[in-house]
């Protein structure tokens, strides 16, 4: 399996995780702890704590340290890297798909 | 003396050029009075117009939100935080009371875009999680940090507005803190309602003391004449001035005596 299609993957692997993408891509600028992430996506902050640590490893989202609390925020600039290796991957699989079944 | 424009051309001249530069404005107003909307085409023009970025700071309405609604006035938001001359940022108001939560949350934002100009949508967010009597404390650390980084704040406050009778905006005793109140109301005149503002106090400088009309039009806030022949309208009791009520019964005598004759 190709890095793109790992990262692909992962990226729509649960549905928290869409959630997740879909808040920070609407508002870029949120600033939040967990439970407030969570609470804005109407879940709590146990349920996505796996998801978030994906995205964080990712490097879509980063952490930050506040006083005494970890805050979650939007790496505009990783993002759009993230969205171009997608972008790219998901041509290069049609390119592929046309090739061995013509175009569609 | 530098003055910030906000690009209302009726309210820049009621604030005699504008707010007074790194002055705290405070726009007072009960809900639907158009505060946000106010506030938001300050930043805007203050972005397109005179070349000054700002940071909109909101505790509770998501950035996405304010987009759309933006957009409803013709102001493309995301755009001008691509160019680098607006940022929305959204958090909980705690994280702001944190040691050092202004500069976590905003260091990175301020040294990236230089702003000249800060919203703080709203104070009545950051009262929720403050304890009782510690606001003005908070208020006056979180509005030193803005001035001192050479940025004019300016923040909305939700105030209550009690059908006929009066409402304070300085109950929290913020008036200390604030160079500069802006007030909107609703108002009752000849049974139809409508939208009042006044400039309350202005530290330093002289203003226009009358309270105007203003309304909410397709490209923002739009302030008309002053209202005029009415007393009592800051107070909620609006009634014709005695000047107007004695016209009045001059005009009713004379047509009176018109249709006898």
């Amino acid at each position: 399996m190709t890095a793109e299609n790992r990262l692909f993957e992962m990226l729509i692997s649960t549905e928290v995780k869409g959630d997740l993408l879909v808040l920070f891509h609407k508002n870029p600028g949120l600033i939040d702890t967990h439970e407030g992430v969570a609470r804005r996506i109407g879940r709590i902050a146990n349920s996505i704590e796996a998801d978030v640590r994906d995205l964080v490893t990712l490097g879509i989202l980063k952490v930050r340290q506040i006083g005494s609390r970890d805050v979650l925020l939007f790496d505009r600039s990783k993002d759009r890297e993230t969205q171009e290796t997608i972008v790219n991957h998901l041509k290069t699989l049609k390119t592929r798909m046309e090739a061995r079944d013509g175009p569609q | 003396m530098a003055r910030n424009k906000t690009g209302i051309p009726e309210l820049d001249e009621m604030l005699r050029g504008g707010f007074m530069d790194k002055d705290a404005v405070m726009i007072a107003g009960s809900a639907g009075t158009g505060k946000t909307t106010l506030a938001l085409e300050y930043l805007v023009n203050g972005a397109t117009q005179f070349g000054e970025p700002g940071i909109y700071l909101t505790f509770e309405q998501l950035p996405d939100q304010i987009y759309r609604d933006a957009e409803n006035f013709g102001w493309d938001l995301r755009k001008l935080e691509a160019e680098n001359k607006l940022r929305v940022v959204c958090t909980s108001p705690d994280l702001l009371l944190e040691p050092d939560g202004e500069e976590q949350l905003l260091g990175e934002t301020i040294k990236e875009l230089q702003p000249r100009r800060m919203v703080i949508d709203s104070l009545n967010h950051l009262e929720m999680y403050v304890p009782q009597g510690d606001l003005r404390k908070e208020a006056y650390r979180i509005l030193m940090y803005i001035k001192t980084r050479g940025i004019s704040p300016l923040i909305v406050w939700e105030a209550q507005q009690e059908v006929d009778s009066s409402y304070s905006v300085t109950q929290t005793g913020m008036s200390f803190l604030i160079d500069c109140l802006v007030l909107l109301k609703f108002v009752e005149i000849d049974s139809s309602i409508k939208k009042a503002l006044a400039i309350m106090k202005m530290r330093g400088s002289d203003h226009d003391k009358h309270l105007r009309e203003y309304e909410i039009t397709a490209h923002g806030l739009r302030v008309a004449a002053p209202f005029s022949g009415y007393e009592g309208i800051i107070t909620g009791s609006p009634h014709r001035s005695l000047t107007q009520e004695v016209a009045g019964a001059w005009d009713d005598a004379f047509t009176r005596t018109k249709h006898k004759q």
